[in-house]
């Protein structure tokens, strides 16, 4: 189950507080994205959008993100 | 294993009976094809289903069949091009060709990662380019088969939709792994640098390449949460060193760690169940590099192209799209 995108754990992610490991590509790259974007200090508005970018890549590949999902530990 | 290369004759006969098609080849054989769903990008060089090969006589097919449930081809410049993955179906992938050394190219490997929908939707093709005796003399092409245009500065697109039961995914084959030598960052995201940081502290770059004779065959590599991105090496003029896709600034670079036999290594890589794949493609330095001519290297086939796109533009890699029915 996806976590809801106003879950804290979203954030730890966007700030790379929780690594994430993946083997698909697209998820690999949107990560790296984000961690040379948003940091701790980076406007809230800025964090948010990366955090809903990210909840919907999950929705959308949820079939084949069950590891990373799991790993999400909610 | 399925056919690839084929004469104009057959291609034309493919396309007048509705195919979706993502083809490669030489200019003058492109030129020929009737108006269809295709899309198409000049290279002489492939890896065929015999191996590596160059032809102008032969094209090279990817049929995008199978689980398509809808397409549309488009034409895209500098001015749209940011739209590519926000005009392909939610669920389905994209097919995207563009010339080389071009601005639009540039923009692309530049600012891809920032387009609107990117990483939601898989975009994945690559740079069209010439016979290297052609290099200077002749301009890469691509076609917009839909239109019968054929564009030496703008970018064509097949976007095809899949049917809910099926997702399309980017894969990458990369030989190359992060060294572990300097970390090297740069102060501007770009296809040249004259300065670096090596390990923190500012030097000329082209100076850090000389005096520490770095193979440029073995690219920059970026660690993408453990996906292994290349920036190849083009060459060295003066201060400036030249790159055939943009560093980022901030980014962390290490060289490629050497590899072994390159055309043995590169053999072991490619082994897999690949039958099916609807588009892969390889890069030309990889053919030159692992001397792929004549040679069968496990069962992908595709063009040989000036970069590849795997979402954003790609070096030295393979790119595969798989379509996951569950």
């Amino acid at each position: 189950m996806i976590p809801d995108k106003s879950h804290p754990v979203w954030k730890k992610v966007v700030f790379g507080q929780k690594p994430l490991t993946s083997s698909q590509l697209g998820l690999q790259m949107l990560l790296k994205r984000i961690s040379t974007r948003i940091t701790p200090a980076s406007p809230a508005a800025d964090v948010q959008a990366a955090i809903e970018e990210l909840h919907n890549f999950f929705t959308k590949f949820e079939r084949i993100l069950v590891d990373e999902i799991k790993s999400l530990g909610v | 294993m399925k056919k690839v290369l084929m004469s104009v004759t057959e291609v034309s006969a493919l396309i007048q009976s509705g195919k979706a098609l993502a083809l490669a080849g030489d200019e003058s054989l492109l030129a020929q094809l009737p108006q269809g769903n295709w899309i198409g990008g000049t290279i002489p060089y492939f890896v065929g289903e015999n191996g590596g090969v160059q032809s102008r006589e032969l094209i090279y097919v990817s049929e995008l069949e199978g689980e398509i449930s809808a397409t549309s081809v488009r034409t895209y410049s500098t001015g749209t091009i940011s739209r590519i993955a926000a005009d392909a179906p939610d669920n389905g992938y994209s097919v995207l060709i563009i010339p080389a050394l071009t601005p639009i190219h540039v923009q692309y490997a530049k600012e891809a990662r920032d387009y609107q929908d990117m990483f939601l939707k898989p975009v994945i093709g690559w740079i069209a380019g010439v016979h290297l005796d052609d290099l200077g003399k002749v301009t890469p092409k691509v076609f917009n088969g839909q239109t019968g245009e054929i564009l030496s500065e703008a970018a064509v697109a097949l976007h095809a939709a899949l049917p809910e039961d099926c997702i399309a995914t980017i894969e990458i084959l990369n030989l190359f792994r992060q060294g572990r030598g300097d970390v090297l960052t740069f102060p501007e995201t770009g296809f040249s640098a004259a300065t670096c940081r090596v390990n923190g502290k500012e030097t000329s770059f082209a100076d850090y390449v000389n005096q520490n004779k770095l193979d440029l065959a073995l690219p920059l590599v970026a660690d993408y949460n453990g996906a292994q991105i290349n920036t190849s090496f083009q060459g060295i003029e003066g201060q400036q060193v030249n790159f055939y896709a943009p560093v980022f600034a901030g980014m962390e670079y290490r060289q490629a760690a050497p590899v072994g036999d390159y055309v043995h290594e590169f053999e072991a890589l490619s082994q897999g169940q690949h039958e099916g794949t609807p588009f892969a493609c390889n890069c030309i330095l990889n053919y030159l590099y692992g001397k792929l001519e004549g040679r069968k290297t496990g069962d992908l086939t595709g063009p040989i192209t000036f970069g590849e796109i795997g979402y954003q533009l790609l070096n030295q890699t393979q790119v595969i799209l798989k379509i996951v029915r569950q």
